[in-house]
């Protein structure tokens, strides 16, 4: 234990002093920063930023043939890029004044529109929106491109739905009250969760939190786990192999070289994620659209992310633990790819199914099936989570499995860096390299 | 200590490096590994130090299996291994620490045999900044660093100039001296006379040659005898129907064809009065033992489990 300690500290020291990991770090978490810090500055230059978070502060211009003509001072406004709203209302009965009345969260102005200049105005900034009225139930709305849309068209929509039923109610001789309980009945709901169910609720955020992860997951592991076969097959070049053997056992160089590599990589991740949090921070202010993702992005629960923690884990041990015995087998750096390509395909097809499966939408049977197969369960099973509530269970099991199967390889691994540590010349096969494993064929090994 | 080898075996493919050899090495008694590339040497050092393991036979300390936690091993590779992009000191820390030393140990080990060797000033630079001869005084350093019982060295004045090259036989002496269990092969056969006692010349995985190396002298035939007179041309004639002669710088080197005629040619050659200023009997060098065992076609030795194991209690050939 104290030597796989002292392997642990040293590779993870080597690890993140080089000069790959260094630079990758640094360049990336600079660049998140810096479109955190231009999305700070620039916001409103881009069209998504907002001084304010409230919706209050949306203007609307309503513009009403009958009503007076307002100066178009231009008001800021948030969501979506919104800032003044001009509202047209051509069928002269009042709508756009009415809306004002009924939509008080709102600054409605009133102006007449020429619909040759509506596009232009707006492609040119003049307005932020605008709202043509044609008919008591038909309108058009035209805003300038957003990552978001301003989600007014249902509050205009519905008031104007409103207007028409009053007035409809009114003219068949309904009274107000009578209109107000035709119109504001409700059916009400008593939702019952069935216990066992495993067809559950479906989240937006959680949806982009997984998928993040799947793409973040299979990254880092890959990336990491080549990098230990790299360590590996850099110390048979060099001849390093045969001082580490006298001075640790494979067990201990193996574990301990796959965990040092295993805790840089998941220092690099923190540090990306911390940098993607600094940029969100400093954007999150400006943006109500942005903040309303990320707040839905916090409804991500405590145990997403310990499953996050528990598959990135394991499956980074899996994958590492895979390369480093087969980075023992090559007499160079340079013959790795051919080696590794094998089980890198494999990985990735885990990967393309947990990307493409989920358009199926919940209950995918062959989301469930490869979610509890441990070489594909650290990316499947977490398109399964953004697309259906998994029974705890069976998430536990695919750890289980994962965990077991991550043990699995560690023996393996360290039989074949026993094996390989001083094979050199012809990169073997993979029926050699199993039967290496198995203890069949002699080689160096014990 | 000793450090017993028995009837070593192994095999790599066809190959067969190692046919059951058996020898003993004991402390205080540096034992030298020769043999020509491709004898074995190496992979009998590697088998010693369990980086594989033999087909069958077995290595013993004291009459049992050696049991790494509690024997301090040093080994030096025949090849160059280190870390190239590491600092020097990091590096002997490193492994001294994997070799059981605590950190404050190691560090002190690293600062002391950097100083011994004259190579404090490299501490911090890294390997790879290093000559070869260099990097072999530290790959030394590395293997000493532990103190360990048992030294394993293989090949160790491979890139040491002449003056590294003493101050390494210098340590190893120094470590003998202080009971310590010493293994080494090397080409430098006047190295491997001025340190050790015991010798195993191995010839395509069997032993050739195996013992102390003043009783493998010893048994050497006495056939040569370097003379020095007054009348060289007299004793050079008289010698030349001995055997055959010749000449050296101060004298006169006869190779006789049969040992015991010494005596009949120094009688002659007194009895001739040549003014015979020097007669001496010549032992074999290292070198020419090991040309003789290693180098010309001899029977091999037999397996193991038909005679008694070599070492101390070897058996030479002619």
């Amino acid at each position: 234990m104290r030597r796989f300690g002292i392997i642990f500290r040293q590779e993870y020291k080597e690890t993140l002093r080089s000069k790959a990991f260094i630079v990758i770090s640094v360049t990336l978490a600079v660049i998140l920063l810096c479109v955190g810090v231009m999305c700070f500055f620039l916001g409103s230059a881009l069209g998504f930023v907002d001084e304010a978070v409230d919706e209050e502060q949306l203007e609307l211009i309503v513009t009403d043939a009958m009503t007076e003509v307002m100066d178009g001072a231009m008001t800021q406004t948030i969501g979506g890029g919104m800032g003044s709203l001009v509202i047209d209302d051509r069928t002269g009965l009042g709508l756009g004044e009415q809306l004002r009345q009924r939509l008080t969260f709102l600054n409605i102005r009133l102006m007449e529109l020429d619909d040759s200049a509506v596009e232009a105005a707006i492609g040119s900034g003049e307005y932020d929106a605008c709202v043509i009225i044609t008919e008591p139930l038909a309108y058009r709305y035209y805003e300038k491109t957003s990552l978001y849309g301003s989600g007014y068209t249902d509050a205009i929509s519905d008031a104007l739905e409103d207007i028409y039923k009053r007035e409809l109610l009114e003219s068949r001789g309904i009274s107000e009250s009578d209109a107000n309980e035709i119109l504001y009945s409700a059916a009400q709901c008593e939702i019952c969760s069935i216990k066992g169910s495993d067809i559950g609720s479906f989240s937006m955020g959680k949806y982009f939190y997984n998928y993040m992860m799947i793409i973040l997951l299979f990254l880092v592991i890959g990336l990491y786990g080549q990098m230990v076969a790299t360590r590996v097959a850099t110390e048979k070049g060099s001849r390093t192999m045969e001082l580490l053997a006298t001075s640790a056992t494979p067990g201990e160089l193996m574990c301990g070289k796959v965990m040092g590599v295993g805790a840089a990589a998941m220092t690099q991740t923190a540090i990306f994620i911390g940098a993607a949090f600094g940029m969100v921070a400093l954007a999150v202010g400006r943006s109500q659209a942005v903040s309303d993702a990320i707040k839905e992005l916090l409804g991500v629960t405590p145990l997403d992310i310990v499953w996050l923690l528990l598959y990135f884990t394991l499956g980074f041990l899996m994958i590492a633990f895979v390369y480093g015995g087969l980075g023992s087998m090559v007499s160079q750096v340079e013959d790795l790819s051919g080696i590794t390509s094998l089980p890198l395909y494999v990985f990735m097809m885990g990967y393309f199914i947990a990307i493409f499966s989920t358009v199926g939408g919940k209950g995918n049977p062959l989301l469930t099936l490869t979610s509890m197969i441990p070489f594909w369960s650290p990316v499947t099973m977490f398109a399964r989570m953004s697309v259906e509530t998994v029974p705890v269970w069976q998430i536990v099991l695919s750890l289980a499995l994962l965990a077991g199967f991550s043990a699995l390889m560690a023996w393996a691994s360290a039989r074949l860096y026993r094996a390989g540590m001083l094979r050199y010349g012809k990169t073997p096969r993979m029926s050699e390299i199993i039967s290496v494993i198995r203890g069949k064929q002699q080689s160096s090994a014990k | 200590m000793e450090l017993t080898v028995n009837g070593i075996t192994k095999s790599f493919g066809d190959v067969q490096a190692l046919k059951g050899i058996s020898f003993a090495a004991r402390s205080g008694a540096p034992m030298g590994l020769l043999g020509r590339n491709g004898a074995g040497k190496t992979t009998a050092m590697r088998i010693i130090m369990d980086i594989f393991a033999p087909d069958s036979g077995t290595v013993l300390i004291d009459g049992k299996p050696i049991d790494r936690h509690s024997v301090r091993l040093g080994y030096l590779p025949e090849e160059r291994g280190l870390y190239r992009k590491t600092c020097v000191g990091e590096q002997l820390v490193y492994f001294g620490r994997l070799r059981g030393l605590s950190r404050l140990e190691a560090q002190d080990a690293a600062e002391q045999w950097l100083k011994r060797l004259d190579m404090y000033e490299y501490r911090d630079k890294r390997v790879e900044t290093l000559s070869k001869g260099n990097q072999q005084r530290i790959q030394l350093a590395l293997s000493l660093i532990n103190d360990p019982e048992v030294i394993i060295l293989d090949e160790p004045f491979s890139g040491l100039d002449p003056v590294n090259a003493g101050q390494l036989r210098e340590i190893v002496q120094e470590r003998a001296q202080m009971g310590r269990l010493i293994i080494f092969s090397s080409h430098q056969m006047e190295s491997v006379e001025n340190i050790c006692d015991d010798i195993v010349i191995l010839k395509k995985g069997s032993i050739a040659v195996g013992g102390s190396l003043s009783e493998i002298r010893a048994g050497c035939p006495r056939d040569r005898v370097r003379i020095v007179a007054e009348q060289a041309d007299r004793v050079q004639e008289a010698a030349q129907r001995y055997g055959s002669c010749e000449p050296l710088k101060d004298g006169l080197l006869v190779r006789l064809c049969q040992a015991d005629s010494r005596q009949k040619l120094l009688a002659e050659l007194v009895s001739a009065e040549v003014g015979l200023l020097t007669f001496e009997t010549v032992e074999p060098s290292l070198e020419e033992i090991f040309v003789a065992a290693a180098g010309e076609e001899t029977e091999p030795q037999k397996p193991a489990e038909e005679q008694p194991a070599a070492g101390r209690r070897g058996r030479r050939r002619r």
